[in-house]
């Protein structure tokens, strides 16, 4: 019996080996593409990780619905291992046009890019350094820091204390782009202002988020705000308890401020426009390989949204407003890196 | 620095900590060595919010989420003692079955995905004891917190009281002691095995509470590895109540300050590391100071023994 079983798996092994390598063989000849119709996204993290990416997959299958004629597809690779499998089968699978997120994708995206010349492949955030190499492959990216600036300006306009205080995801560039955007935009309003970083260092807990938020506040600050995912939710749990002003990020948290209204505001990204406006771009024949892409307020991905039962006084707003005249007009330049962390 | 404000979150920090130990500490006196803690605690947590948002009662979906609870411990605890799984492999099964089913359920019970957050009526608010006054130095530690976070600390002294001298305590003391002696004594090994699952579950699913109910949220992978905080607790302790309680004191603690600094710009890599630090000393450092010790000890006792040979 033993005996058996070993032949039958050697067996297995010699015929898994061969499938392999003749699968190789053929990648390297992909049709010309004359119209998209299969599109795939990838992405890093969970699918119900993070408000944004949720939001994207609602929004993606929104466009779905309306456009019966394309297939959009939705897969997670959450191991670094998986990473170039998932993207290279769906290349084979006839994807011609994949996104991939952000810098741990960016080599797997490049090396099937390789392969198939003729498929167009994105990459949100990815960082690629020598993407000139790269016709079929474009980069585009989502710019927080003007949100984030606009967030500031209305912290800091609202803080009566001159201390605020923001929670951060983790010590990683987006996160940094962003609490770069909010100093700036505190100091646009108040040059001498205090404010208080914080790194969680996890999107999924919001009792830390909570204990962060009440930390802040114990240092005297008025305004809290938190760019962390699912621990940011802790955070504003913390501003109702202590009845501090708030800042959001991707979200608007009506259902914890039922009672004291004290969100000032949210700065929202609307990633699923972000990817939808990429997706029809290609259709339309607009690739734009080999650089970089990116969108922000104007083009009407992200905007600082300012909910209806906001506290915010109407000074505050009038800030607000002129600083997005600023950005607009192009005559802010906003840095992203942080002053201090 | 505000230290009552630090010791304040100490405590609320750990009372989570403190329910899964007490929780994972009747497991282990009976011998199951129960990993899955987290996922106890992640299911209380799940089944907790879920409850309450479908029966709009605060006080009968938490009793509904211990009872899930408790049906948990009892379905882990019947792959264990009766299909004889092994108990870490079980667990195992258990940590993934219940992040993707806490996931995949969020859709159909509250139609959105990732997080999910309660009215504000709903949750488990602080409660202000009249006899802490606020101006009192106890009472800026021990006031405003909500109904669990006093439980867990009056916990540990009642299990050890159970333990230690009851009848019960002292029939699941010798399960784990030893089983064969335990079953001859004409103990019930198997119900009391499955009685103390039930516990831990139940102890688990309080903590679930504590963790979501106060923030009235659910988000996936709320629990946040403090399973295995408590575990690392219980190991390092050796399972004793009172123990348990003051090691869970210094997790909080850490944890407490840790955010607390986190705002000041110290390396927020550093300041993971901090409760993890912190737990390895403590269990280092008596070892270190006993080894010390005896070889102290030993060299004097030696040069006593050459002191008497050259005396006589």
């Amino acid at each position: 019996m033993k005996k058996k079983a070993f032949v039958i798996f050697v067996l297995l092994i010699l015929v898994s080996l061969v499938t392999a390598c003749t699968e190789s063989e053929n990648n390297t000849e992909s049709e010309e593409v004359e119209t998209i119709n299969k599109i795939a996204f990838v992405s890093d993290q969970p699918l119900d990780g993070s408000e944004w990416l949720v939001n994207l997959v609602d929004g993606l299958n929104e466009y779905q619905e309306e456009h019966p004629e394309l297939e959009i597809k939705m897969i997670e690779a959450t191991q670094v291992g998986e990473f170039e499998p998932k993207v290279r089968s769906l290349a084979e699978q006839g994807y011609q046009l994949i996104i991939t997120t952000y810098a741990s994708m960016a080599e797997a995206t490049l090396a099937v890019a390789e392969d198939y010349p003729n498929y167009y492949f994105g990459s949100l955030d990815g960082t690629i350094e020598n993407i000139e190499e790269y016709e079929n492959v474009s980069e585009f990216g989502l710019n927080r820091t003007e949100t984030a600036y606009l967030g500031g300006v209305a912290a800091a306009a609202m803080s009566e204390t001159g201390v605020v205080g923001i929670v951060g995801g983790m010590d990683e560039p987006i996160i940094n782009a962003i609490i770069a955007g909010w100093q700036q935009g505190l100091r646009r309003v108040n040059p001498d202002i205090t404010d208080y970083v914080s790194y969680a260092g996890t999107w999924t807990d919001p009792t830390t988020g909570k204990d962060l938020g009440l930390a802040l506040a114990d240092k005297g600050a008025d305004v809290i705000a938190a760019a962390a995912g699912g621990t940011g939710a802790g955070t504003a749990q913390a501003a109702a308890e202590r009845d501090t002003y708030f800042v959001a990020w991707d979200t608007h948290y009506d259902e914890i401020f039922t009672e004291n209204k004290v969100e000032l505001g949210s700065a929202l990204s609307f990633f699923d426009k972000l990817v939808i406006k990429f997706i029809e771009s290609t259709i339309a024949g607009n690739f734009e390989g080999g650089k970089r892409i990116e969108l922000g307020m104007k083009e009407g991905v992200c905007s600082f949204d300012i909910g209806p039962e906001s506290p915010i006084t109407e000074e505050a707003r009038a800030m607000v407003e002129e600083a997005l005249k600023d950005i607009e007009e192009g005559k802010l330049t906003i840095d992203t890196e942080p002053i201090h962390k | 620095m505000d230290i009552f404000g630090i010791l304040h979150s100490t405590i609320r920090l750990a009372s989570p900590i403190i329910l899964i130990s007490i929780g994972g500490l009747f497991s282990l006196k009976v011998d199951i060595f129960n990993l899955g803690l987290e996922a106890f605690a992640l299911m209380g947590c799940f089944s907790a919010v879920a409850a309450t948002y479908l029966t709009k009662n605060l006080l009968l979906g938490s009793t509904i989420g211990v009872v899930v609870c408790v049906i948990y411990g009892l379905i882990y605890s019947f792959f264990v003692i009766k299909m004889k799984v092994n108990a870490v492999i079980c667990a195992v099964a258990f940590i993934t079955l219940t992040s993707g089913l806490t996931r995949y359920l969020m859709q159909p019970i509250f139609g959105t995905s990732g997080k999910f957050i309660l009215d504000r009526s709903f949750a488990l608010k602080p409660i202000d004891l009249g006899i802490f006054s606020e101006n009192n130095l106890i009472g800026l530690i021990l006031n405003n917190h909500t109904i669990l976070v006093y439980v867990s600390i009056v916990l540990p002294f009642i299990t050890h009281i159970f333990l230690n001298y009851t009848k019960y305590g002292l029939y699941i003391r010798s399960i784990g002691l030893n089983q064969v002696a335990a079953n001859a004594a004409g103990i019930n090994v198997d119900l009391w095995k499955y009685l103390a699952s039930m516990a831990s579950g139940f102890f688990c699913g309080l903590a679930g509470i504590q963790l979501a109910m106060s923030m009235n949220l659910f988000n996936v992978e709320m629990t946040a590895g403090r399973g295995f905080t408590a575990l690392a607790v219980l190991i390092m302790t050796g399972a004793q109540p009172i123990p348990t309680f003051f090691a869970a004191l210094l997790f909080g603690f850490a944890d407490s300050i840790s955010n607390v600094l986190s705002s000041g710009g110290y390396q927020p890599q550093f300041l993971a590391m901090l409760p993890y630090g912190l737990a390895l000393m403590a269990v280092v450092l008596p070892k270190v100071f006993r080894l010390i010790g005896e070889k102290r000890k030993r060299k004097l006792s030696f040069i006593r023994i050459l002191n008497r040979e050259g005396g006589e």
